[in-house]
């Protein structure tokens, strides 16, 4: 197919072509992922010099201690409350613009704001809405005849605030995925039952949820891997606190590396942590790659 | 619509119609909302803003915010934007050329593990920043790189990689493959056709990659909160949170964000349609 005369470079032109990427990913991602790995199994604190292999012992401590399965437990709530409220919001607004060409254009863009907006400036703005004297918030809960609206980042209400940020911050993801999804359900098949009496009712739930479902496996799967390890929100407006209320699991991990300096049992939560991405990423390669070969 | 051909529907579907509305402006309010707390909060005089029954409508407002946040001696807000400008579009500049490399490979080149390249990429996307962030850090320690731009952007490039050379392989595959035939023909090699007729003919997807990449960047916070702590190399992200996390001076605070963020959520919403084809190629139709 090639002429010889071609020479070495375009013969190897192929791995050539991928040796930045690859060199990239074994620096930034492989070599990391191993490393930590490696740290896992060490007692590794900035207090000992040097480090000592230790086993699987900071797994066993780590699994056994009140405040992980106290982060995991929050870290869960956080995720599982924001991506469904967003996944359902996004789902909704997609299903009432996609019948609305007249401002599918604008609106679009209007609901892509805050997915736009960076990640540590919603969360500056959402601090100073949620402040207890000046913020517009409890303002606007008192001209609702609230008298005395809650301070939204105290002990039982900060995990609520910072998942209403989240789900603010994230809706729009779904929404835009899910308008994609729904734009490419071909008509007809809708008309069709409308045709053989199929209520509105019937028709989403008969037709076009279950062809929306691979569209909406991806965007749930990888919400959901981006809420569980979500470190800017959770950092600038809580810090984990007030009393670790909010204190979800990237947030531990950052914790107990750099202000407990036990990087071993750090490293080992991290793995934990990867751990629960991994299966969900797995799930998520799987419908990625059939969708892929499906539509080419 | 099938709906008007039947008269008797007609009511129904009018109140349908309101609550879809309805529904509809509340999310743009909830939408929008904290967008135009941030411009109002900017746009305020400073003592109006700590007003202790904020009104929705301002009643006064000036710029003097914005003057402060730019000129202020002790505030390096040009500098942070600077640095920020600095790491992302060398990111972009970086990840699209290694990105476009794979993504032509994958596209047009029958290679043995190309189908593990492929797939390794959607996995590494996978990788929890928070777990790779900590052992990254000794990396770029070892390497000399803590508190360089180069470190950051290493690690920034290699994390938009993978959507990058997803985005631009599907850009790729829909070349039509004569004109490339006909540049090797004419004895063009593998990568004087990619550099020469695959990018350029690619340029709407080069420029949505590259503003993408560049979008992330600018908004990422953890690598640069990790990788840089010397405040003359910080960038917006990190710079101005940590004037927002030790300041009480919402609206100087506030002006630095506006200043941050107009310029790419513009750039976000020209781009966005490219986005989502990257992160969901082939299980949506465009």
């Amino acid at each position: 197919m090639r002429r010889p005369a071609a020479g070495w470079l375009d013969r190897h032109a192929a791995y050539l072509l991928i040796a930045p990427a690859v060199l990239g990913v074994i620096l930034v991602d492989v070599y990391p992922l191993f490393f930590n790995a490696l740290i896992s199994l060490q007692e590794r604190k900035i207090s000992t010099r040097e480090p000592v292999f230790v086993g699987l012992r900071n797994y066993a401590a780590v699994i056994h201690d009140p405040e992980v399965l106290h982060s995991l437990k929050v870290s869960v709530v956080f995720t599982v409350t924001s991506v469904t409220l967003s996944y359902v919001i996004g789902l909704i607004l997609a299903l009432l613009l996609n019948r609305r060409l007249r401002f599918r254009g604008v609106l679009r863009a209007v609901f892509i704001v805050p997915w736009a907006i960076p990640a540590f400036v919603a969360a500056l703005i959402w601090g100073w809405m949620y402040n207890d004297q000046f913020g517009i918030i409890s303002a606007i809960a008192k001209d609702l005849g609230i008298g005395s609206p809650p301070i939204f980042l105290s002990a039982p209400y900060a995990l609520g605030s910072l998942i209403t940020v989240m789900v603010w911050k994230s809706f729009p993801f779904q929404f835009v995925v899910l308008l994609a999804g729904l734009s490419a359900i071909d008509d007809e098949i809708l008309r069709a039952a409308e045709v053989d009496g199929a209520g509105p009712w019937q028709r989403f739930w008969q037709i076009t949820f279950p062809l929306l479902k691979p569209v909406s496996m991806v965007a749930v799967l990888l919400a959901a891997i981006n809420a569980f390890q979500y470190f800017p929100i959770p950092w600038i407006l809580t810090q984990g606190g007030p009393a670790n209320a909010t204190n979800v699991v990237p947030i531990a991990v950052y914790n107990t590396a750099f202000l407990g300096g036990d990087f071993g049992s750090s490293a080992a939560m991290a793995m934990l942590m990867f751990l629960f991405i991994l299966i969900m990423g797995a799930l998520y390669v799987r419908y990625y790659v059939r969708e892929v070969g499906r539509h080419g | 619509m099938a709906e008007q051909a039947r008269p008797g529907r007609r009511g129904r579907s009018f109140a349908v119609n309101g609550a879809s509305y309805l529904i509809i402006g509340l999310f743009v309010i909830i939408a929008l909302f904290p967008f135009y707390w941030m411009l109002r909060t900017a746009f305020t005089p400073r003592v109006a803003a700590f007003s202790l029954h904020p009104r929705l409508w301002p009643d006064a407002v000036n710029l003097d915010s914005f003057v402060r946040a730019v000129t202020s001696p002790t505030l390096p807000f040009l500098l942070y934007f600077r640095n920020s400008l600095i790491v992302s579009l060398s990111t972009a500049c970086l990840a699209v050329v290694a990105g476009a490399g794979g993504a032509y490979a994958l596209a047009r080149m029958q290679f043995r593990g190309r189908n593990l390249f492929g797939i390794s990429l959607l996995i590494v996307q996978m990788f929890p920043p928070v777990v790779l962030v900590i052992p990254l850090f000794v990396v770029i320690a070892r390497l000399r790189l803590v508190d360089t731009h180069f470190g950051l952007v290493l690690a920034l490039v290699t994390f938009n990689l993978p959507f990058v050379t997803w985005l631009l392989r599907g850009y790729f595959l829909g070349l039509p493959r004569e004109i490339e035939d006909a540049a090797r023909i004419d004895g063009c090699g593998s990568f004087g056709v990619l550099f020469r007729i695959a990018l350029p003919l690619s340029a709407p997807g080069v420029a949505a990659a590259a503003t993408l990449a560049m979008v992330n960047s600018w908004n990422d916070f953890l690598f640069a909160f990790v990788l840089i702590n010397d405040d003359t190399k910080r960038v917006l992200a990190t710079g101005v949170a940590a004037y927002g996390q030790s300041n009480n001076d919402y609206t100087t605070l506030f002006a630095m964000t506006t200043l941050t963020t107009v310029p790419i959520v513009l750039l976000f919403m020209v781009f966005q349609r490219y986005l989502v084809g990257g992160l969901a190629a082939g299980s949506v139709k465009s």
